[in-house]
């Protein structure tokens, strides 16, 4: 009669010692999944957000070309791959700064490593110029 | 424990092993971001971008080369750089008319000649067909372009991602060559009121439309071989339509400036004006100064002791002539034709009979033999081109 006890309680244990081993395999299955799945969600709205930031630098310099911008000299790749995000705007060239002091001051640093050209505002017509030393404005 | 509840167990355990087995041994694989629509985000990045890149320096340039043909054949006034119109040119400037032959520029023709030029040199891997203007845009029929991508093999997708793109575009240059149209019908009118004036420029001046301007668009040179007596004219012409074209630079645009050259010979030949006459003792002559006519093959002057003849001017000689009476006793008159390829270079010491030029007008000595000092005479030039005789302007009088 006990030994029939203790083998029903061996049996019980073994049970729970089942269930709960399981449970702890499927949560660590489920968090390296997880993590797995979160990582490359990530990593695709990274990827998506640069595709929009560089099809943005496109469609400004774009705008500057119908505004009468010669882009043939230009490095076009350069231009869009330097793009950055201001306030939810992309910004590629001077031209694309909205306010006096975004413009002057370059708040993306577009020119930082050309010291002959700087971003110029025009209060006469409320916008902002690239200005190159070397070709005298424009 | 009894056997079967230790095999259980160890059932556990080892597939506890065997789970980190699996684990460790991808790891790498299990916790890499693989990013979600790589082959589309791929394709987007290495090949729609790119070739909107591509597509958007294509339009550059095409903008440029057509503002510069633009601009280029409204200096040349229609024609390419350095062709040269059927009628000639004057001072490097292209005649829209000589005598009575059109030579209006064939500009959408010399457009797409020249512009496709130009992109074969600028963008050699485009083969554009079909190179046109309509209105105000510049348009070319391009190929289909191909952007190959590899995309890494890690991926496990196909390696070989292919777009295709149009490169056919129509460019909004802001200027259309209509202007032509409005500017042939301007030019026909100015020659149909000014060629058949004695002073063309007079008129010219006149009857200029407000954007037309005398002279060259450098504003070097302005009326061209005047003092040969050739009628041509060059004109600096500002759109009719005030078109800019754009100079590469924002916000900053040049007019749009047509150089071309008129030719004012007249339909018909003109007559002679602005006779003079003076009488010469030392030649016992009279000498008749006229201006020099460009078209004129020689020149006739008449003279008359019939002096109601003044009555019929300006008319033609033989009808003005046709008055005098048939009897020499009432009334006489006589003429003289001068040739043009017998008139003299200016000099001092001239002859009877003979006609010289001087400063651009005609002398000719009138010998008094037969006239009388104490008898009023009248005198009257008229030109003769080959084919018809000029009207008698006008009478002078025979004065010693």
């Amino acid at each position: 009669m006990m030994q029939g006890r203790r083998g029903m309680m061996d049996d019980l244990f073994d049970f729970l010692f089942t269930v709960t081993m399981a449970a702890f395999l499927l949560y660590f299955v489920g968090f390296v999944l997880n993590q797995s799945a979160a990582g490359g969600a990530h990593a695709s709205l990274d990827t998506v957000a640069d595709a929009k930031r560089l099809d943005s630098g496109i469609n400004n310099l774009r705008v500057q070309l119908y505004n009468g911008e010669n882009l043939e000299q230009i490095n076009v790749s350069t231009f869009v791959a330097r793009s950055k995000v201001l306030g939810g705007r992309v910004v590629t060239v001077c031209g694309d700064y909205l306010t006096k002091t975004d413009c002057e001051k370059d708040v993306v640093a577009l020119y930082e490593a050309d010291d002959s050209t700087s971003c110029v505002w025009k209060e006469s017509s409320k916008s902002c110029y690239t200005f190159h030393a070397s070709r005298g404005g424009g | 424990m009894n056997k079967q509840g230790a095999i259980i167990h160890w059932i556990i355990f080892g597939v506890l092993i065997a789970m980190a087995i699996f684990f460790v041994g991808t790891y790498k694989e299990t916790t890499t971001n693989h990013i979600k629509g790589e082959w589309a985000l791929h394709f987007l990045m290495d090949n729609y971008l790119e070739a909107e890149k591509v597509l958007l320096v294509q339009e550059s340039v095409e903008r440029n080369v057509g503002l510069e043909v633009a601009e280029e054949m409204a200096l040349n006034g229609g024609w390419r750089s350095g062709e040269v119109s059927a009628c000639g040119v004057v001072e490097n400037t292209n005649l829209w008319n000589m005598r009575e032959g059109w030579c209006l520029p064939e500009v959408r023709g010399n457009f797409t000649s020249r512009a496709s030029e130009k992109l074969k040199v600028r963008i050699p891997r485009g083969n554009f067909s079909e190179v046109y203007t309509t209105g105000k845009y510049f348009r070319a029929q391009g190929e289909k372009e191909e952007i190959n991508s590899l995309l890494l093999k890690e991926a496990h997708f196909p390696a070989d991602q292919r777009y295709f793109y149009d490169t056919s575009f129509a460019v909004d240059l802001g200027y259309s060559f209509e202007e032509y149209t409005q500017l042939g019908s301007e030019v026909k009118l100015l020659i149909e009121k000014c060629r058949d004036m004695q002073e063309f420029m007079t008129c010219v001046e006149k009857s200029l439309p407000i954007h037309w301007r005398v002279g060259s668009c450098d504003g070097k040179t302005e009326i061209k071989n005047k003092e040969a007596g050739e009628r041509r004219a060059l004109f600096c012409v500002q759109s009719p339509n005030l078109y800019t074209l754009s100079t590469g630079r924002v916000g900053e645009r040049k007019k749009v400036k047509y150089s071309l050259a008129l030719d004012f010979s007249p339909s018909k030949i003109l007559p002679v004006e602005k006779v003079s006459v003076s009488h010469d003792a030392g030649l016992n002559g009279f000498i008749v100064t006229f201006p020099s006519n460009f078209l004129a093959e020689g020149y006739k002057i008449y003279y008359t002791d019939w002096l109601s003849v003044v009555g019929y001017t300006p008319g033609k000689a033989i009808d003005i002539f046709s008055t005098v009476p048939k009897d020499p006793t009432l009334g006489f008159y006589e003429s003289a034709f001068v040739k043009k390829e017998e008139i003299l270079p200016c000099s001092d010491a001239k002859e009877a009979m003979k006609a010289y030029l001087c400063n651009g007008n005609i002398m000719y000595v009138l010998q008094e033999g037969g006239l009388h000092k104490d008898k009023p005479y009248m005198l009257g030039v008229t030109a003769f081109d080959g084919k018809e005789e000029s009207i008698l302007e006008e009478f002078v009088e025979l004065k010693y």
